[in-house]
């Protein structure tokens, strides 16, 4: 208290020094005028004479009071003096530091409210939060993958109670129970995505390091595969080729698992290009003998577990058999919600592109407006076979081909591509996880510098992008 | 010595106060005009020195409107500031006596 009221004084005897100052030198120009100077002379003599008027003032105030408080006015001067000279050094702190306190602040009120202080309804300490894995999800992977049916329903304490869990669950009815609901999917969406993963995966086991360091936030939305080298796997067991394709159909089992397990919204299997027809009949044969096999077993499976088929290519030169049982197929899973599987059959990049061209020229036809016609590229990728699906993120190629062979061209655009010396019949989860995971790892900039994911330019949003409900419902 | 030099203009104001109260450019034109052009100290490094001995309350200061209707701030020589000018004059002439002698030695 003292020291304030003597810091108004010593504010009041600043300007009184000033004041007497300036007195002085009214008086010093007078009496220069006097000596017969110009007026403007007799002002800029006085002050000459009188010398450096700032710092006499300075001696001046220090000869009473605070040599510290003026001192740290001093430093305060000069650093404003030192902010002023660096512009972009003072924002970059300036911002830092105030989004530090601002993240901080609203971090705390956060924390407080959900934390700290009990919910605004009688009882709060009786209220259970319940979490749920969405419908698809659930439905899903239980049934086939094992051991997922105990966690369909959660009951959990609030942090903040001290009471054991409620006996009955009739406190959250009706509008707060919904509440409650969205609350507890919300803080359990991050475990949504991985959970599935790893339940399958315990500690020790190999893969248990993988899916620990994979982010759940930035995972492929789209994962395309180029299922290479089941003739080699053969060819170096001296075994026919047919075999190593047989040898293939465990991998593709394994991967469209792990796919569904991670939250991985659309897997694109590259199973029969359009030049496959030049090999062997023999061998083409067992691949549609294999494609009808896989059909035949996989599809209860993928039923349960949510995944919906699909196939892309020029399915119309398939053997009419293997079309009706692919097209039923397709037609069976159609209303499933979760991963979409895209069996690239008799399929072409180049052809793709073609016939989605000529999509838009059929419907240009039709509707009349041929004439005025002009083509973009969302016209042509909403054309492709694969229009429903973000393009992909990862494109993995196995047997270490460093080769696209007409696989999706138009959409790889911005894939990251992912090459194994590992052959198809020999790639495992693991080796799909450390494909995520160098993914996860690569800058990708679509073209640009670092901007992240928002400056994609087609309609690739990531998983990590929407909201956690939204992600596993749509596709 | 920068001690005793201020102490030297503690001097020059007092001995100029004790004529009667004045301002701090009536205290510069007497010691410039007393000594004759001799003694031109820059105007301003009277300030602290005046306010020094205000502080130690040699002096005591107050506003006043002068003849010509302008605002000043008066100094008055007090008891105390007339025994320390007694003092003052004192040790000055002992050390012009002591620094004449010297000068004369060599």
């Amino acid at each position: 208290m003292k020291n304030m009221r003597n810091w108004f004084r010593r504010r009041d005897r600043a300007l009184e020094i000033h004041e007497e100052v300036e007195s002085h030198l009214e008086m010093r120009a007078a009496w220069n005028r006097a000596a017969g100077l110009s007026p403007r002379e007799a002002r800029t003599g006085a002050r000459r004479q009188f010398g450096n008027q700032a710092l006499i003032e300075e001696d001046t105030r220090r000869v009473q009071g605070f040599p510290w408080l003026e001192t740290l006015g001093q430093d305060a001067r000069y650093a404003l003096r030192g902010f002023r000279r660096s512009p972009v050094f003072t924002a970059t702190a300036v911002v830092t530091i105030g989004l530090g306190i601002g993240a901080s602040t609203a971090v705390f009120s956060v924390v407080d409210r959900i934390l700290f202080r009990p919910l605004p309804y009688p009882h709060a300490e009786r209220l259970v939060s319940v979490g749920m894995l969405a419908p698809s999800v659930r439905r899903g992977l239980s049934s086939r993958f094992g051991r997922a049916g105990k966690c369909v329903r959660q009951q959990e304490r609030l942090p903040h109670t001290g009471r054991t869990r409620s006996a009955s669950p009739r406190g959250h009815r009706a509008s707060l129970g919904n509440f409650l609901l969205i609350i507890g999917t919300l803080l359990y969406h991050k475990e949504l995505f991985m959970k599935a993963l790893l339940e399958a995966v315990q500690p020790g086991d190999k893969d248990w390091n993988l899916v620990q360091a994979i982010d759940p936030a930035r995972l492929p939305a789209h994962i395309a595969v180029i299922m290479d080298g089941n003739g080699r796997w053969a060819g170096r067991r001296r075994l026919p080729r047919v075999a190593g394709h047989q040898a293939g159909i465990g991998p593709v089992r394994s991967t469209v698992e792990t796919c569904a397990r991670l939250g991985v919204k659309v897997l694109t299997l590259y199973a029969f290009s359009v030049e496959n027809w030049k090999r062997p009949r023999a061998e083409v044969e067992t691949l549609w003998r294999l494609l009808r096999y896989y059909l035949k077993q996989e599809l209860p499976d993928l039923q349960k577990n949510d995944i919906r088929l699909q196939a892309i290519g020029r399915l119309d030169a398939l053997p009419a058999q293997v079309r009706r049982e692919l097209e039923s197929g397709v037609e069976a899973t159609s209303s499933n919600r979760g991963l979409l599987v895209n069996l690239a059959i008799n399929y072409g990049g180049r052809a793709e592109i073609v016939d989605a061209v000529n999509a838009v020229l059929d419907m240009a036809r039709l509707d009349g407006s041929i004439g005025t016609l002009r083509i973009d590229e969302e016209s042509i990728s909403t054309s492709l076979y694969t229009a429903s699906c973000p393009d992909p993120d990862l494109l993995i190629r196995t047997s270490g081909e460093m080769r696209i062979s007409n696989f999706l061209l138009w959409q790889i655009a911005y894939a990251e591509l992912y090459v194994t010396e590992t052959l198809w019949p020999d790639f495992t989860r693991t080796d799909l996880l450390q494909a995520v995971l160098e993914y996860q790892k690569r800058d990708r900039r679509y073209g640009g510098l670092s901007d992240g994911p928002g400056g994609r330019p087609v309609n690739g949003a990531g998983a990590s992008d929407e909201s956690p409900i939204a992600a596993l419902r749509s596709s | 010595m920068p001690d005793s030099l201020q102490g030297t203009l503690d001097l020059l104001i007092l001995k100029t106060l004790q004529l009667g109260p004045n301002h701090g450019f009536g205290i510069t034109l007497h010691i410039q005009t007393a000594s004759q052009g001799l003694l031109r100290v820059e105007e301003g490094s009277l300030y602290p020195a005046l306010h020094r001995l205000e502080r130690d309350k040699l002096v005591k200061a107050a506003w006043q409107t002068t003849g010509n209707r302008r605002r000043a701030r008066v100094y008055t020589l007090t008891a105390a500031g007339r025994k320390r000018l007694g003092e003052a004059e004192e040790s000055w002439a002992a050390l012009a006596k002591g620094v004449g002698r010297l000068l004369r030695f060599a």
